[in-house]
């Protein structure tokens, strides 16, 4: 679109990307300022007259942090990945298996499977403490890694990323497989999976992140430190531990710098997947 | 740009035939073994530890349970103590409070933002959106220490940075009638991102001919922005106000994180409540709690149907 450039243009310009720099930098700040906390000296923290650049940089904290027996850390860390990962792979290979009969064959109940699917997005865990915790006691899972990842796992925008994609791939792959006598499992494995890469990296990526922020299943779940991942455990350090806000802010970073590096050097897929999926409310 | 293309929301059919009990539909279900096969493992998971757990929670929401035994059955009784009760009542109308402001914010902080970001002359477009999005893909927990700690009194940036104006700052997570608008702040902060990326996604697949046509008949970008631009997003926007419903109304680990429900219960949440009295003050009080739980699923049901209606209402 070609524009011929008037002052008002030139003016409105300047006016857009001021109000989107700005935006952007409150956006940003709050990252800069908890890691800048977590990593100035002391004396700097606890000043009313904070500089926004520090004298002086240290990692003492974090030494600090993974040798404190109380606060086993990297043990908070090891919980979150083991947690997520595992709620990632269950999500997107159920997810999988379950889109491709329901987008492709016309199997009798799907729609009922479908709705059913679609149906737990409107109850999130916070909606069902109490039978959440009864269920997965019932299993003598609780404080268990299996008792967190399989609660974890029920994520309906992960199949609806995928099937949604399913749903529009072209159907002469497959059909014709079908004719030469491919099996389901044939199919899936030869045409199916190939064909929806960009959805199950989409689908996978948002597993991981909405598995490493949630807070309210390990917060129920887990009861011992050695369980607990890194939210709970900042949450447990600061609240049982009295734990300083340096310290506090050095879990937090912690905390973010894998979601946000996985984000960052993924985001096309993120996007990709959150206009797909997460859009059917 | 990114490459891949986004796309509309659009309500995908199902391709079912509807099943008639005869020898016919029974062929097609012997025929169709290997998809129960793959449908088997979600639908156990989701069975299990979503579908059956509302259910527990109804049935004891009618008992006066302890977490290991079944109480005695006592019909409504705790739904009338949970509506007799002060703190429930609080936390209802801060859910709501929450919800309903956290919505509107976030929503006209995005559309503005993607509007702009979706302007022809703004370059760095995926930029801006990757910035935008940092917050969203940021546990709660480390959003609301850092905002804790900005918001701080003393030590706080914000109160620092407005002290540089002669003002004196809030007391913001500790004011009674500051807490919850704190906590929405923070909210908006952390979705405008998400809420941003959907609405860029359909301002792009508006045709630029539409702004041509009327910019040639005089209309002003205002005038655009009202006539063509937000009719247009009707159904992004109604998207995002169902995943704000469902999202919001559920609030609970900001809550744990920044303020604890206090002061005063100001900022005490349907869901945050609920964890305390079943779990958090050793009291037990599970049938209370499961009551209370359920009025909160009534309220999602009911927020999600409501705007379901009104945005897909032919205008």
């Amino acid at each position: 679109m070609h524009r011929k450039r008037t002052a008002g243009a030139n003016l409105a310009q300047v006016g857009i990307y001021t109000i989107l720099l700005i935006s952007a930098l409150l956006m940003a700040f709050p990252f800069y300022w908890m890691v800048i906390t977590s990593i100035r000296p002391a004396n700097e923290v606890y000043t009313t007259h904070p500089t926004l650049i520090p004298s002086a940089v240290s990692l003492g904290m974090y030494q600090k942090l993974l040798g404190d027996p109380q606060m086993p850390v990297a043990r908070f860390f090891l919980n979150s990945v083991i947690l997520s990962l595992g709620a990632t792979i269950i999500s997107t290979i159920t997810a999988i298996l379950a889109a491709y009969p329901l987008a492709r064959r016309r199997v009798p109940g799907g729609k009922l499977a479908y709705l059913l699917i679609i149906s737990t997005m409107m109850v999130p865990g916070e909606v069902v403490l109490i039978g959440m915790f009864l269920v997965v006691n019932a299993f003598k899972m609780v404080n268990t890694y299996q008792g967190m990842i399989l609660p974890l796992a029920v994520n309906a925008i992960i199949f609806l990323v995928i099937y949604n994609y399913v749903l529009q791939l072209p159907r002469e792959m497959d059909e014709a497989a079908l004719v030469d006598g491919a099996s389901m499992w044939q199919i899936l494995r030869h045409v199916i999976l190939p064909l929806s890469q960009p959805a199950i990296y989409s689908a996978t990526l948002l597993a991981f992140l909405g598995a490493w922020q949630n807070f309210t299943i390990p917060y129920l779940l887990s009861q011992t430190n050695s369980m607990y991942p890194l939210s709970v455990g900042a949450l447990f350090t600061e609240s049982t531990l009295f734990a300083t806000m340096q310290e506090t802010l050095a879990l937090s970073t912690l905390l973010t710098i894998p979601t946000l590096v996985v984000f960052v050097l993924t985001q096309r897929f993120v996007f990709s997947g959150i206009t797909t999926g997460a859009v059917k409310g | 740009m990114s490459r891949a293309v986004p796309r509309v929301p659009s309500t995908q059919p199902t391709r079912l035939p509807a099943v008639r009990p005869s020898s016919a539909g029974l062929k097609a279900i012997w025929r169709e073994r290997t998809s129960y096969l793959f449908l088997a493992p979600i639908l156990a998971l989701y069975i299990i530890f979503s579908i059956y757990p509302i259910i527990q929670t109804f049935r004891l929401s009618f008992y006066d349970s302890k977490i290991v035994r079944d109480g005695p059955f006592v019909g409504l009784v705790n739904y009338e103590s949970v509506l007799n009760s002060v703190g429930f009542r609080q936390a209802f109308v801060n859910t709501i409070l929450f919800t309903i402001f956290s919505i509107i914010l976030t929503l006209a902080v995005s559309i503005v933002l993607a509007v702009l970001v979706n302007s022809p002359s703004v370059r760095f477009k995926t930029f801006f959106k990757i910035i935008f999005f940092l917050p969203v893909v940021t546990s709660f927990v480390a959003v609301g220490y850092v905002w804790k700690w900005m918001m701080n009194p003393t030590f706080g940036i914000i109160n620092t940075f407005l002290g540089l104006f002669g003002a004196a700052g809030p007391n913001w997570l500790s004011n009674k009638d500051l807490a919850l608008a704190s906590l929405i702040i923070v909210n908006v902060w952390k979705w405008i991102g998400y809420f941003m990326v959907i609405l860029l996604a359909n301002l792009q697949l508006i045709s630029s001919e539409y702004y041509e046509a009327a910019a040639i008949d005089g209309a002003s970008p205002l005038q655009q922005f009202w006539k063509i631009t937000l009719p247009l997003l009707r159904v992004a926007i109604g998207l995002c106000v169902v995943l704000g419903i469902v999202n919001f109304l559920r609030n609970f680990a900001l809550v744990f994180v920044m303020t604890q429900g206090g002061p005063g219960g100001r900022t005490e949440m349907i869901a945050t409540l609920v964890y305390k009295e079943a779990f958090g003050t050793g009291l037990l009080r599970i049938g209370f709690s499961a009551a209370a739980s359920m009025l909160l699923f009534a309220l999602v049901m009911v927020f999600t149907i409501i705007s379901n209606r009104m945005t897909t209402k032919e205008v």
